[in-house]
């Protein structure tokens, strides 16, 4: 097992990250920006580097940087959390090449799933059901392209093929609206991820976002868990997340898990990711993406189904065996999380960084509160405007959701506007309570203001 | 002049001002009428404000040179070759003053003050995070 392992991360997961490695006996080193120096995360690990300046490129970004501070503390491995350099080839082989363990999977699992068109396409031969598409990259001047939507039958939807967050992408809902949606659409790819290369696929209405967790060990066994529908979601953004799906059934589950398996098998995943589906109304389900990193939204399979999830990746990638089965697993309730977010949800979401001058956590039975802010924190406006997720766990689904409003009525967040505001009405809505909830539920009951 | 009472009042809302945002306020009670626009220094008595000046001449008279990224600190070449500077040196902007190793690559610490090495506050060899103290330099 490892000695020490270095955080390349900041904010909640940094502090998970940490509470995981502390109860497995590890110390920890926590790297930080020069604004980020009362950030809880440098506060909880046993060190704290100051890796560069405000800006992410220069400090959570800089891999150079980060190994420096590895080698300095003496760390024998990284953990990346989420976003930053979790999904970037280039720092998982380097980190392998200086002789620190990327807590993660291989370098080239990684790259088969982080180009989502060469992804599709590996699935596909794999026999894992896509989204029908392009099967490529395409432009406003590809041939046949009319032909082509046409087949795959409209609203079709343009995506930039290293996006993400919904930046670079466009519905299309009829054949004259095309060759515009792809210029812009490139235009935005170029602009966000500086590579304007964009695919089109069949726009699936109103779908579900169910996802699966996946881990694999190093003896190539890959184990399911339980589903996670993060279907609410806000301009491809997620905020509200739960297991199981309210739309999910026994063999549908079953159908998908294996579809799961087989995906991250394809690549010879090991450690923890996630395999992503679109599902629609008639239970067809497509793949989506793998997230090949832990995610925001892993509390809420660590609720249902009581597996440590972050401490098992740091065992996987340790090389330890998988010591459980698909089939082991039970559902042991339900579990919701919502992403608070310093946003005004009354302004379009406008981001408000600040002070907070009062955090008051709420807690009691079910209630988990992963955060890294607390009284008299500033938060910085360089990053992430996620402050906390609130996760309750109830024996069923009705149950999570009041705990969740009792949580909310307890919580106090002052000094910022959040996103908390939002969540006390969704939990309050019907639909929600009915658990009619897929990608459109925020327009369609009106929760988005113009 | 201000009578007894309102001055009580006075001293009473000023302790109150002292902890909040508010940067102007005006007062108007018994026939005056009080502006008072908040400095970005707080209020002081005067044996207090003498004392500041000259903690502050005390800082103004350091100069501090930073480290510009995380790694390992050098103070010369390698083992054979003399430090690039030791203290009591007189260095000039743009004169290098050690290394930092990151990735097995050396990057030149060069000053960006004129003045006296007074103390060199890393060792040859030590570990420095981004931001980290490396010299004390005299301007003088």
């Amino acid at each position: 097992m490892f000695k020490k392992i270095l955080i390349a991360n900041r904010g909640e997961i940094a502090c998970r990250i940490i509470r995981a490695a502390r109860e497995m006996g590890i110390k920890t080193v926590a790297v930080h920006s020069d604004v980020d120096r009362d950030c809880l995360h440098t506060r909880m690990a046993d060190q704290a580097i100051c890796i560069g300046p405000y800006s992410a490129k220069e400090s959570y970004l800089n891999v150079s940087s980060i190994i420096a501070a590895a080698e300095i503390s003496g760390a024998d491995a990284i953990h990346p959390g989420y976003g930053f350099l979790s999904e970037n080839t280039d720092f998982a082989e380097i980190c392998e090449s200086c002789g620190i363990k990327f807590i993660g999977p291989s370098k080239t699992a990684i790259e088969k799933m982080g180009d989502k068109i060469a992804a599709k396409e590996l699935m596909k031969k794999s026999g894992v059901p896509v989204v029908p598409g392009s099967d490529g990259p395409i432009t406003a001047e590809t041939p046949n392209l009319l032909k082509l939507a046409k087949k795959i039958g409209y609203p079709v939807i343009v995506k930039a093929s290293s996006g993400g967050g919904g930046k670079g992408m466009r519905i299309v809902n009829k054949e004259e609206e095309l060759k515009g949606a792809i210029a812009m659409a490139m235009a935005e790819a170029k602009a966000s991820f500086n590579d304007e290369t964009v695919y089109m696929e069949k726009y699936i209405e109103e779908p579900h976002h169910i996802e699966f967790q996946i881990l694999g060990d190093c003896k190539g066994k890959i184990v399911y868990l339980p589903e996670r529908d993060c279907s609410i979601q806000r301009r491809h953004q997620k905020l509200v997340e739960e297991s199981p799906s309210p739309f999910m059934t026994e063999t549908l589950r079953r159908r998908m898990g294996r579809a799961a398996r087989l995906a991250a098998a394809t690549v010879n995943y090991v450690t923890v990711g996630t395999i992503e589906f679109l599902v629609d109304k008639h239970s067809n389900f497509y793949f989506m993406e793998m997230n090949t990193r832990i995610q925001v939204e892993h509390p809420v399979t660590e609720m249902v189904t009581g597996i440590d999830l972050v401490k098992e990746q740091i065992k996987l990638a340790a090389g330890e065996k998988l010591s459980f089965d698909s089939e082991d697993i039970l559902l042991r309730g339900h579990a919701i999380e919502l992403r608070i977010n310093a946003e005004n949800p009354e302004k379009d979401f406008m981001p408000c960084p600040g002070k907070v001058t009062q955090f008051v956590v709420p807690g009691g039975p079910g209630i988990r509160v992963e955060s890294h802010i607390y009284s008299g924190y500033t938060i910085p406006p360089y990053y992430d405007s996620m402050i906390a997720k609130v996760i309750s766990l109830g024996v069923d689904r009705d149950e999570a959701i009041i705990k969740l409003q009792r949580a909310l009525r307890e919580m106090i967040i002052e000094g910022v506007e959040t996103t908390a505001s939002l969540h006390k009405k969704i939990l309050a809505n019907e639909n929600f309570a009915k658990g009619n909830v897929t990608t459109c539920f925020l327009q369609k009951n009106d929760f988005l203001t113009k | 002049m201000i009578n007894e009472e309102l001055n009580e009042e006075l001293v009473a809302v000023l302790a109150s001002l002292k902890d909040t945002d508010v940067e102007e306020f005006s007062y108007e009670a018994a026939g005056k009428k009080i502006c008072l626009k908040k400095s970005a220094a707080p209020l002081m008595s005067c044996i207090d404000a003498q004392e500041a000046g000259t903690a502050e001449v005390e800082e103004e008279k350091n100069l501090i040179i930073k480290s510009p990224m995380v790694g390992t600190f050098y103070q010369a070449e390698s083992r054979n070759h003399p430090p690039f500077v030791i203290e009591g040196n007189h260095i000039v902007p743009g004169q290098k003053i050690g290394l930092i190793q990151a990735m097995k690559i050396y990057k030149d610490v060069l000053s960006d003050v004129k003045g006296k090495i007074t103390k060199i506050l890393v060792k040859n060899g030590e570990p420095v995070e981004y931001g980290q103290e490396l010299v004390v330099v005299d301007p003088k």
